[in-house]
């Protein structure tokens, strides 16, 4: 039970950071950025997830979105990084592999 | 128009309300774009059904895979936590890990506790604290064990007989004894202590939590302040828990 909240806690947390580095490698509408997040093995995303997320990230003025139009339907909604965006992804890049190391090494016991 | 299609609008529909009601109570300028972009989710996810699953359990297994309707709100609410700890743009995972990180190393930090501002987040372990520190006055009315029934933003919004909340909310119930000591469970666990006096809980905090015992339709209801960052970082109301009397 716990490690399975945690897990769930832990998913969450890295929306941010993954949709930011799926969208740093080129525009996607939502539908399209979840079905790529599916495939990540361990992620295990609700997809309804994506969209509270992507709002907050265009809230922030790190992703924006812009409309194209659709063969098979309305305009869709495409999503893309900022040029703020693609520097905060450096930022928490960087911080994520300080994080990572940060744990090998109490892993390891090497404190 | 087809049955299945009529079928599939309304579990649509239903399920966009629920997001809405939920989305109501947080504050953010992107609500009606999420619903909009989750409408638009929801009929390409239609789209991609095979004929033969276009029923009842087709759709359901959709709004499976979307997710619970509140959990929209909580992942919109979780800006606000992010806002109230950094101004660099971190992001939540990066501070569960970082405190996990901290933790490790020795440092018990006092974290989580009233920063943030959804029903479901943590809060901090209280410090530990002499009870004959306070200046304790008790209050027959509130004596007792006291369990969560809903969460809201003004008191005056409670209505016994319609849910405000519907998620799941993270303080379970408040046990409130006649020495000065609190027994508080959350959704991780507990009974956590906690100090109280006349009126208020862990009273010798910088913005303790008030409560207010309210009748209504003959049932006396506890109104449980919830001291989130909007409150202590930002200088916001506060929400309440709303509770009522174990039998």
């Amino acid at each position: 039970m716990y490690i399975d909240n945690w897990q769930t806690q832990l998913r969450k947390g890295m929306l941010d950071i993954v949709i930011l580095n799926l969208l740093s490698h080129g525009p996607c509408h939502g539908y399209e950025l979840v079905q790529r997040m599916k495939t990540i093995e361990g992620l295990k995303i609700r997809e309804g997830n994506v969209y509270p997320i992507l709002a907050r990230l265009q809230e922030e003025k790190l992703v924006e979105n812009y409309s194209e139009p659709s063969a098979d339907g309305p305009p869709r909604k495409y999503f893309k990084v900022t040029p703020a965006g693609q520097q905060t992804l450096t930022d928490m890049n960087t911080h994520w592999e300080q994080i990572i190391q940060s744990i090998r090494t109490i892993q390891k016991g090497d404190i | 128009m087809s049955s299945e299609y009529q079928q599939w609008q309304e579990v649509k529909e239903n399920y966009l309300k629920l997001i809405e009601k939920n989305l109501a109570q947080v504050d953010h300028p992107q609500r009606s774009e999420i619903l909009a972009n989750v409408r638009e989710h929801l009929d390409s996810k239609y789209v991609e059904l095979w004929p033969e699953q276009k029923n009842w359990e087709g759709f359901q297994q959709i709004i499976t895979e979307m997710g619970p309707p509140e959990e929209y709100a909580e992942l919109l609410a979780e800006d606000n936590l992010t806002k109230a700890k950094s101004t660099s743009g971190i992001n939540t995972f990066l501070a569960i890990l970082f405190v996990t990180v901290l933790a490790a190393v020795g440092s018990y930090l006092i974290y989580t506790a009233k920063e943030s501002s959804a029903p479901n987040s943590s809060p901090a372990p209280y410090s530990p604290l002499a009870s004959n520190a306070i200046d304790f006055e008790t209050d027959e009315q509130v004596l007792g064990k006291w369990v969560t029934i809903d969460f809201v933003r003004l008191i005056e919004e409670f209505n016994p007989s319609r849910k405000n909340w519907n998620g799941d909310m993270f303080l379970k119930s408040l046990a409130f004894e006649n020495d000065g000591i609190l027994w508080w469970t959350n959704r991780d666990g507990g009974p956590y202590r906690h100090y109280w006096t006349r009126d208020k809980v862990d009273p010798l905090d910088e913005r303790p939590a008030f409560y207010f015992l309210r009748m209504i339709d003959g049932q006396d209801y506890l109104f449980f302040e919830w001291i989130s960052g909007d409150v202590t970082l930002r200088g916001q109301k506060p929400a309440y828990y709303v509770l009522e009397k174990e039998e």
